[in-house]
C-alpha cells in the first residue's frame, strides 16, 4: 500500500520501470531485426510483428544444398533470421538425414566474406567495377539480343527447373549447353552403356553385399553419392551380432575409405584392368563362375596369374584370395571408382568388374531405375571441344555458371587464353573465381538458402530449395536473372510469369497428383523438403554378351613415378576451398590443414633422402608444382599422390595461393572413347628444392605408443567368448573411498563405435558451427593453438605385408571430445570452481568465472580442453553464424566440450512446457556431432534410463573407457573396432 | 685482514659502524649508475612485453597444446627457491646459533624478500586473465562465489602470501637497531626523517633490547616451519597434479633441498662480488663461504639422489606412463636441458669437498651460478618435459619459449636487481648488531678483552 501511494505521489520513473522500459525496447529492437540478418540503425517496432520469430526460439526450415554430386536436402537451424546451423533432412531416402562435412560447412559459403555482393561489369577492358542489378541485367539482355553466334552456356550439374530455364535460355539463343562437372564418370557411364545399354550412373546397392570389393572408389569421400554410402557402408559393415560383411579396397595410396578396408591391396596406378582382368581369368580357369562367362576380352587367357601379378604389382596370392572371397561370399559386389580408373581406355575396367558382377551373379545389386542426375552432365571432351573452338577466337558469348573450367582444367589446355578471346563473357557465380576473374559481367547467384528454387539429385526425388533468410546482400537468384532475360528477350504476346517463385510453382503443379488443392500440396512438399523417390524396386539387368573388347596395353615400368591425384573429401573439386571450417579441418590422413602437401612412401623418401617438410618440385612434362612432402607407409614406393582442393590464385582469402592444384600436372590426353579426362597423363620426377619448412599438421605422433586408446577386439572373440567375459565382470566390482554422485534425473552419456566411424570429419565441423568454435589460421595449427573441441585423432600400426612386399598400416580413428569424467581431474583443480560436475553427469566449463590458470587441462589425461590464446575474430559476415545461444569465448579462457549443453536446456524446456518426458528423437538430436554422424556411430542419451539406446551401448561386449586405469570413470563409452582376418 | 685483526676491539666497532654507513652514504658512482640504468632497461622491457601480453593475449608466449605451463610457471618456482634461503639463513641458522650466518644473513633475508615479490608476480603473469586475479582471493562478494579449498593453486596463494608477509616483517625487525645507528650519522634532512621513521624511535635502551631479542626468537620460531611449507606446498602444485613426472610423493623434500640449494648458490652469487666492491673482506669471511659450500654439498646430494631415485621409482612401480615419461627426459626432445640439470645440480657441487676449491672465490662464484642454471632447469625440465608427454599420445607436442617469455623473464632478473641496487644502498646490507656480537667486546677504558 504504502509504495503504491509513494510511486503514485512522486509519478516520475523509478528505477524499476526504467528498468522495465529498457527491457521493452530492447526486446522490440530484438523483434525488428527479426527477419533481416544485418543490424537495424533505428530501432522502430513491427506494428504486425512475424507470426514465426519468437525472439530466442529458433524456427527450422527445409531447403536443400545443391551441392555435387547428390545435392543434400537439410533442415536449416535459423535464429532471428540468420541460418545459424544445418542438418541432414531425414526423410530424404538418398543421404537419410546425414550430411558431409562439406555440406556443414556450406554456412561459411553462405556468410563468405568474399561473396560477390553486386554485379561486377568491365567497362573499357578495365578491372570489373560494381553496378546496379538493373544495369547488370540491361546489359546481359543487350547482348542476349544480339544474337551472339556461336554461343555457350555452360553450368556445372543443375538440375530441374533451374536447368530448365538455362535450356529455355540456350534455345532461345541458340546457344549450346555444356553440363561441365570435373568428376562426371565418364568411363562409368561409357561401359554401362556397353554392358548394359544404359548410359547411366546407376545406384550401387552395396548394403546387400557380404563381400564388398572396391577397385579404387572411394565412396565415403566423394564417389557419386558420399553421403548415401556412408550409411549403406554401415549397414553392411556394421557388425549385427553374429555377421560382418569383409570390405577390400584395392587402391595404390590408402585414402580415408581405404583405410576402413578390412582388407587393402595396393595396386600400381591404372593397371585395375588387368587385375579385374586377371580375376576373371582365375575364376574362369577354375571352373568357380556362377553364371556363363560370355567372351567379352577376347585377350583374357592372356591375364595369367603371374602376368597380372607382374602388371598390377600384387602377388599372386593375393589375387588368388580375392577371387576366391568375391566367388565365396553368398552376395559379393564389385564396384569401381571414377578417378582411379580414369587412365586411357580405363573404361573397359569398368566393363570388366560389370562383368565379374555379372559372371558371379551379383549384378543384381545394380540400380539403373534410381540413377544420378549426374549422368546427364557433359562429358570432359565437350568442355575441350568449346575451349578449342573459343581458342580459334569463333566463340561470342560465353554464360558460366558455378562452373570454374580455368581452375579445374589442366593448364596445358590454356584455358585462360581461351577465355580472353571470347567477345562477351558473363558469370552467374556467387565467388570472384579464376573464371569469373576473366568474365566481363558477373552477376552473382544467391546461395541456396536465400532463394526459391529446387534440385533432383537422384531420378525422382525433387527437393525444394526455399529461402531461410533473407538475402545478405541485394540481388536475384540466377534463376530470377534468368528469368527476368528470357521475359525481355520473348517477343510473344503470352502473358509472362516475372516472379521466378510464381515460375517455380507453375512447374511443381505437375507433380501434384493427389485430390488437394495445390496451395496445400506446395506447403506440404515445402515442409517436408520436397517429394522423395522411396521405391527401393528396380529392373533386373541383361548384360550385353556380344560386346568385344580387347584390353589395352599397360604402361611399361619407367624410372619415373606415377601420379595420382585424389580428389578431396573437403574441397571435392576445389569449389569449397574458400571455407575456414574446411581449411582447419584435419585431412584424416595426415592430419594436415590449410594446404596441399604430396604423399611420398616412407623408403622411397629414404632412398632419396627426402623428409617431412622438405619442398620437392614435382616435374611432368615440362610442368612443374612445388609442394612439401609428407611420408607414410600407405602408398605405393612407385607412386606419389596429391590431394585437388587446392592451389587457387584467386577465389577469395581463404583459398588462394595457399598450395597447389596437382591437375595442372596432366597433359590434354582425353580418352576418346568415353570422353574422359586422362589422369594417368602424368609420369613425374621429384627433385627436391633444397627448401625445408614445418610440415603443419595437428597431430605429430601415429604411434600409440601401447597406450591401447583404440582397441581391436578380433571377430572371433565377439562370436565365441561372451560367456566368459560376462563371468570375468562380475568379480570385478569397483570399491571407492568417495560417495558415489546422485544424479536424480538424468546421467547424460556418449557411446562412440569406433568400428562404424569413418572419420569423415562431418562431426567436428558441425561442432564447430553449434558451438562457435574459432579457426585459428595455419600459423596457429603450427603453434599447437588448434581449437576443435572435437578431434578425430588417428593412430597407426604398421603391417608388414609380406605377400605384397609393402608395408601397409592399420588405421584407426578415435574420435575425441571431453569425456566428462565422473572422478574428472580438471575439477580439482580449478581454483575458481570454472570447471564443475553438475548434477546430470556433465562436466561444465563457466567462461565467465575462468581465470585461466589452465591448471584443469594440464590436469585432463585426455588433453581435449583448448585455451583462447588471443580474442578470435569472424570476419564479416561470418560473425553472424555465431550461434546466440552459446558463447563466443573471450581470450584467456578455457573451453572444452560440454555435451550441447544449451541444447539440452531446449529440449527440457520443450518437454517441460508440454508437460511430458523428454522423447528418443529429441534426445538424440541433441549433439550437433550425433547429429551431423553419418555412420551412427555416435550415440547420445541418458544413462539413468535402463532402456535407452546408450545405456546399453555403453554395457556391451565391446564398451570400453578411454585409459581406463586411471580411473577417471568417462561417461564417454568406445565401442571397440573389430578386426576381421578371415572373411 | 691484518690491518682490522690489528685494530683494538673498540676500533673494529667503529670501523664496522663506518663500513656499513660508507655503503649509504657514499656518492653512488658511474658503475652503481650504468648498472642500475642497464638493469632498468631490462625491466623496462620487461614491463613493456607484459603489457603486450595483456593486451594481445597469451598466445604471444609460447605455450603449444599441451603445454600450458611454461616458463612463467619456471619463473614461480624458481624465485620461491631462491627466496627459500633467506629464512633458513636468519631463522633456523639463527636458532641452531650457527655464526656463520651473522655477516651474510641481511643480504640473504633482502633477498628473500624480493625474490618472493618477484615469484608472487609470475603467477599474475601466467594466468589467463590477469586482471581477475583476485578471484583467487577468498572474500565475501556480492556474487556467492567462492574459491575452491581442493585446488593447490589456492594453497599456493596462502603458502606465498603467508611467506611474503612473514619474511619481510622478519626482515624489518632484524633491521630496526642497524637502522637506529644509520638514523645518528646519516646527514641530510630527508634521510634523517626517513631513517628515524624506520627505526621506530629505537634508543637502544636495555628494556628495548630484552624485548627485541625475545621477539626476533619468536619471529624466528614462527618462520622456521615456512621453510619448510612453502615449497612444500609449491611442490604439490604438481604432486597433487596426475601428470606422470609430477605426481611423486618425493617431491615436497626433494623441493624443500632444492630450494635451500639454490638459495644458497643465490647467496654466495651475490656475497662474492658485494664482499669485492665493498671492502667486505673483514666481515664476510671465508668462513662463511666455507659454511655455505658445506651447505651445498649436503643439499646437492639430497637433490641429486632425489634425481636418481624418481628414475627408480619410474622403473619399480612398473607404471608405463611414469616409466616412458622419464626416458623420455633422459634421451628425448628436451634431454639437453636434463643433462645440464644433472651435471650443474648432481656432479658441479661435488667439486666443493675439495678445501681448494671452496677457498678460491672466482671457482665459487662460477659454481654457484652453474647451480642456478641447473636449478633453473630443474623447474623447466619438471614442468614442460612432463606437459610435453602426458598420457594421450595423440596430444603430444612441444613447447617453445617466445621472445616475449624471454623478454618478461630478463625483467623479472631485472625487476629483483632493482630492489637489490636499492637495498645496498639505503639498507644495512650487514648487520652491524649481530656482528657486534661476535667482535671482541671493548672495554670502557679502551683495554682489550681478555675474555
Amino acid at each position: 500500500m504504502k509504495n503504491e501511494d509513494k510511486k503514485s505521489k512522486t509519478g516520475t520513473l523509478n528505477r524499476r520501470d526504467f528498468l522495465k522500459a529498457l527491457s521493452a525496447i530492447g526486446g522490440a529492437a530484438v523483434i525488428s531485426s527479426g527477419c533481416t540478418p544485418e543490424p537495424l540503425d533505428k530501432l522502430v517496432s513491427y506494428a504486425v510483428p512475424p507470426d514465426d520469430v519468437i525472439p530466442g526460439i529458433a524456427n527450422y526450415y527445409t531447403s536443400v544444398i545443391p551441392c555435387s554430386p547428390v545435392g543434400t536436402p537439410v533442415i536449416v537451424r535459423v535464429r532471428e533470421g540468420r541460418a545459424i546451423k544445418v542438418e541432414g533432412n531425414p526423410l530424404d531416402p538418398v543421404t537419410s538425414g546425414s550430411t558431409s562435412a562439406e555440406d556443414q560447412a556450406t554456412l561459411q559459403t553462405l556468410y563468405d566474406p568474399d561473396r560477390v555482393k553486386q554485379p561486377l561489369f568491365r567497362n573499357n577492358r578495365d578491372n570489373l567495377t560494381a553496378i546496379t542489378y538493373v544495369a547488370a541485367v540491361d546489359i546481359l539482355v543487350e547482348n542476349l539480343k544480339n544474337k551472339p553466334k556461336n554461343a555457350y552456356i555452360i553450368t556445372n550439374n543443375t538440375t530441374a527447373t533451374t536447368d530448365k530455364l538455362f535450356n529455355e535460355l540456350a534455345e532461345k539463343i541458340g546457344a549450346k549447353r555444356i553440363k561441365y562437372e570435373p568428376f562426371s564418370y565418364e568411363n562409368i557411364k561409357h561401359a554401362n552403356k556397353l554392358t548394359y545399354g544404359k548410359n547411366l550412373l546407376p545406384t550401387y546397392h552395396i548394403d546387400k553385399a557380404d563381400y564388398l570389393l572396391s577397385i579404387g572408389a572411394d565412396f565415403l569421400e566423394t564417389w557419386l553419392s558420399p553421403s548415401e554410402y556412408s550409411k549403406r557402408f554401415t549397414k553392411m559393415h556394421e557388425f549385427d551380432g553374429d555377421k560382418k560383411s569383409f570390405f577390400c579396397q584395392v587402391e595404390p595410396k590408402m585414402t580415408m575409405t581405404g583405410s576402413m578396408a578390412d582388407e587393402w591391396v595396393p595396386v600400381k596406378p591404372f593397371t585395375n584392368l588387368a587385375l579385374v582382368l586377371g580375376i576373371i581369368n582365375y575364376i574362369k580357369s577354375n571352373k568357380l563362375n556362377k553364371k556363363p562367362i560370355p567372351n567379352v576380352f577376347e585377350d583374357l587367357e592372356t591375364y595369367s596369374l603371374s602376368r597380372t601379378s607382374s602388371i598390377t604389382g600384387i602377388n599372386e596370392e593375393s589375387i588368388i584370395k580375392i577371387a576366391k572371397s568375391f566367388v565365396s561370399a553368398p552376395s559379393a559386389m564389385a564396384i569401381g571408382g571414377g578417378y582411379a580408373n580414369s587412365s586411357k581406355d580405363d573404361y573397359k575396367t569398368i566393363v570388366a568388374i560389370n562383368l565379374l558382377n555379372e559372371i558371379t551373379g551379383n549384378s543384381d545389386k545394380l540400380d539403373f531405375d534410381n540413377y544420378l542426375q549426374l549422368s546427364n552432365c557433359s562429358k570432359t571432351s565437350e568442355i575441350t571441344d568449346f575451349i578449342d573452338d573459343a581458342s580459334k577466337g569463333n566463340v561470342d558469348f560465353v554464360f558460366i555458371y558455378n562452373a570454374n573450367p580455368v581452375y579445374s582444367l589442366p593448364k596445358s589446355f590454356n584455358v585462360k587464353k581461351a577465355f580472353e578471346k571470347i567477345k562477351f563473357k558473363v558469370s552467374g557465380s556467387m565467388l570472384d573465381d579464376e573464371t569469373s576473374e576473366l568474365c566481363d559481367l558477373v552477376i552473382p547467384d544467391l546461395h541456396a538458402f536465400e532463394k526459391w528454387g529446387d534440385y533432383e539429385g537422384k531420378v525422382g526425388n525433387y527437393y525444394i530449395m526455399q529461402p531461410v533468410m533473407k538475402p545478405l546482400y541485394k540481388g536475384s537468384s540466377i534463376e530470377q536473372t534468368l528469368l527476368n532475360s528470357l521475359n525481355r528477350i520473348t517477343d510473344s504476346e503470352d502473358e509472362k510469369i516475372s516472379s521466378y517463385y510464381a515460375y517455380l510453382r507453375n512447374e511443381w503443379k505437375k507433380f501434384n497428383l493427389g485430390d488437394s488443392p495445390f496451395p496445400i500440396f506446395w506447403n506440404k512438399i515445402v515442409k517436408d523438403g520436397g517429394i522423395y523417390n522411396n521405391n527401393q524396386k528396380y529392373s533386373s539387368l541383361s548384360f550385353n554378351g556380344d560386346l568385344k573388347i580387347k584390353s589395352s596395353t599397360f604402361k611399361s615400368n619407367t624410372d619415373k613415378l606415377n601420379l595420382y591425384i585424389t580428389p578431396s573429401y573437403k574441397f571435392y573439386d576445389g569449389r569449397s576451398s574458400n571455407n575456414s571450417w574446411l581449411q582447419e579441418l584435419p585431412d584424416l590422413l595426415t592430419t594436415a590443414v590449410w594446404d596441399s602437401w604430396v604423399e611420398i612412401n616412407s623408403k622411397l623418401a629414404e632412398k632419396l633422402d627426402i623428409k617431412e617438410g622438405d619442398f620437392l618440385e614435382i616435374e611432368s612434362d615440362g610442368k612443374t608444382i612445388v609442394t612439401q612432402a609428407y611420408l607414410t607407409p600407405a602408398i605405393r614406393p612407385d607412386t606419389i599422390s596429391i590431394s585437388m582442393g587446392q592451389g587457387h590464385t584467386k577465389m577469395g582469402r581463404y583459398a588462394q595461393n595457399r598450395g597447389v592444384n596437382p591437375i595442372d600436372l596432366l597433359s590434354t590426353d582425353l580418352d576418346s572413347e568415353s570422353g574422359g579426362l586422362d589422369l594417368s597423363s602424368a609420369q613425374v620426377t621429384i627433385k627436391k628444392t633444397g627448401n625445408w619448412e614445418k610440415f603443419v599438421k595437428v597431430q605429430h605422433s601415429f604411434s600409440q605408443e601401447n597406450r591401447d586408446m583404440v582397441q581391436v577386439i578380433p571377430m572371433e572373440k565377439l562370436l565365441h567368448d561372451d560367456h566368459h567375459d560376462d563371468h570375468h565382470g562380475e568379480h570385478h566390482k569397483e570399491y571407492d573411498m568417495y560417495r558415489e554422485y546422485d544424479y536424480f534425473i538424468h546421467k547424460w552419456g556418449m557411446t562412440v563405435d569406433l568400428d562404424k566411424c569413418t572419420g569423415c570429419g562431418s562431426c567436428v565441423v558441425s561442432c564447430y558451427a553449434e558451438n562457435n568454435i574459432p579457426v585459428v589460421g595455419k600459423e596457429q595449427v603450427a603453434n599447437g593453438r588448434h581449437m576443435a573441441w572435437l578431434t578425430l585423432e588417428r593412430f597407426q600400426e604398421e603391417i608388414n605385408d609380406e605377400l605384397n612386399g609393402t608395408t601397409r598400416i592399420d588405421m584407426r580413428i578415435l574420435p575425441q571430445m571431453c569425456q566428462h569424467c565422473e572422478n574428472a581431474p580438471c575439477e580439482p583443480v580449478c581454483p575458481v570452481f570454472a570447471t564443475y560436475h553438475n548434477p546430470e553427469g556433465i562436466n561444465l566449463m563457466v567462461y565467465s568465472r575462468c581465470v585461466g590458470t589452465r591448471y584443469c587441462s594440464n590436469n585432463c589425461s585426455y588433453k581435449v580442453r583448448r585455451f583462447n590464446w588471443f580474442s578470435y575474430q569472424w570476419p564479416e559476415p561470418l560473425n553472424l553464424q555465431l550461434n546466440p545461444d552459446v558463447t563466443v569465448r573471450a581470450k584467456g579462457v578455457m573451453e572444452k566440450c560440454n555435451f550441447c549443453f544449451h541444447k539440452i536446456g531446449i529440449a527440457k524446456d520443450k518437454a517441460k512446457d508440454e508437460k511430458r518426458k523428454m522423447n528418443y528423437e529429441e534426445i538424440s538430436t541433441i549433439t550437433a556431432c550425433q547429429t551431423a554422424c553419418g555412420c551412427g556411430a555416435i550415440e547420445f542419451g541418458d544413462l539413468n534410463d535402463p532402456n535407452a539406446k546408450v545405456t546399453k551401448l555403453s554395457k556391451d561386449k565391446r564398451a570400453y573407457s578411454l585409459l581406463g586405469e586411471l580411473n577417471t570413470r568417462p561417461t564417454v563409452t568406445y565401442l571397440k573396432k573389430i578386426r576381421r582376418e578371415q572373411i | 685482514m691484518s690491518d682490522f685483526a690489528s685494530l683494538s676491539a673498540s676500533e673494529k666497532y667503529s670501523h664496522l659502524n663506518e663500513t656499513v654507513m660508507n655503503m649509504i652514504n657514499r656518492k653512488p658512482g658511474w658503475g652503481w649508475w650504468a648498472i642500475f640504468i642497464v638493469d632498468m632497461m631490462f625491466l623496462s622491457f620487461g614491463i613493456y612485453c607484459f603489457i603486450y601480453q595483456i593486451y594481445t593475449g597469451l598466445g604471444v608466449a609460447g605455450y603449444s597444446h599441451p603445454v600450458l605451463w611454461g616458463v612463467y610457471i619456471t619463473n614461480f618456482v624458481f624465485w620461491v627457491g631462491i627466496a627459500h634461503s633467506g629464512t633458513l639463513i636468519s631463522a633456523v641458522l639463527f636458532l641452531f646459533r650457527a655464526k656463520f650466518r651473522m655477516s651474510i644473513y641481511r643480504i640473504a633475508e633482502a633477498m628473500t624478500v624480493f625474490a618472493v615479490a618477484t615469484a608472487g608476480l609470475f603467477p599474475i603473469i601466467h594466468i589467463g586473465r590477469p586482471w581477475n586475479f583476485y578471484w583467487l582471493l577468498p572474500y565475501p562478494n556480492q556474487r556467492g562465489l567462492w574459491v575452491n579449498f581442493d585446488s593447490p593453486l589456492l594453497w599456493d596463494v596462502f603458502a606465498v602470501s603467508t611467506y611474503a608477509t612473514i619474511s619481510s616483517v622478519f626482515f624489518f625487525i632484524g633491521m630496526i637497531p642497524d637502522i637506529a645507528a644509520i638514523r645518528d650519522t646519516v646527514v641530510g634532512k630527508a634521510k634523517k626523517a626517513f631513517y628515524s621513521v624506520a627505526s621506530l624511535g629505537w634508543k637502544g635502551s636495555s628494556w628495548e633490547w630484552g624485548h627485541y631479542t625475545r621477539a626476533y626468537f619468536y619471529f624466528a620460531c614462527f618462520a622456521t616451519p615456512l621453510v619448510i611449507s612453502v615449497h612444500s606446498v609449491v611442490s604439490w602444485d604438481f604432486a597433487m597434479a596426475n601428470t606422470p613426472g609430477w605426481h611423486t610423493s618425493i617431491f615436497p623434500p626433494y623441493f624443500v633441498a632444492g630450494a635451500i640449494f639454490s638459495g644458497l648458490a643465490m647467496v654466495a652469487t651475490l656475497c662474492i662480488p658485494l664482499r669485492y666492491i665493498f671492502d667486505l673482506e673483514d666481515y664476510i669471511t671465508m668462513d662463511n663461504f666455507e659454511g655455505m659450500s658445506k651447505m651445498i654439498i649436503l643439499t646437492s646430494s639430497i637433490v641429486f639422489y632425489a634425481y636418481l631415485i624418481e628414475f627408480f621409482i619410474a622403473w619399480y612401480s612398473g607404471n608405463k606412463y611414469e616409466y616412458d615419461q622419464f626416458i623420455y627426459r633422459a634421451v628425448g626432445d628436451y634431454a639437453v636441458f636434463y643433462w645440464i640439470m644433472m651435471f650443474c645440480n648432481g656432479i658441479v657441487p661435488h667439486l666443493l669437498w675439495f678445501k681448494k676449491i671452496r677457498q678460491n672465490l672466482v671457482i665459487l662464484f662460477i659454481i654457484t651460478l652453474l647451480i642456478n642454471v641447473g636449478m633453473y632447469f630443474e623447474r623447466f625440465n619438471i614442468i614442460v618435459i612432463s606437459l610435453s608427454k602426458e598420457f594421450e599420445p595423440g596430444s603430444w607436442g612441444l613447447y617453445k619459449p617466445s621472445w616475449v617469455e624471454i623478454g618478461i623473464t630478463v625483467g623479472s632478473f631485472a625487476w629483483f636487481f632493482m630492489f637489490f641496487l636499492i637495498f645496498i644502498r639505503t639498507l644495512p646490507a650487514l648487520s652491524i648488531a649481530e656482528i657486534k656480537e661476535i667482535l671482541p667486546v671493548p672495554k670502557k677504558n679502551g683495554g682489550e678483552n681478555h675474555e
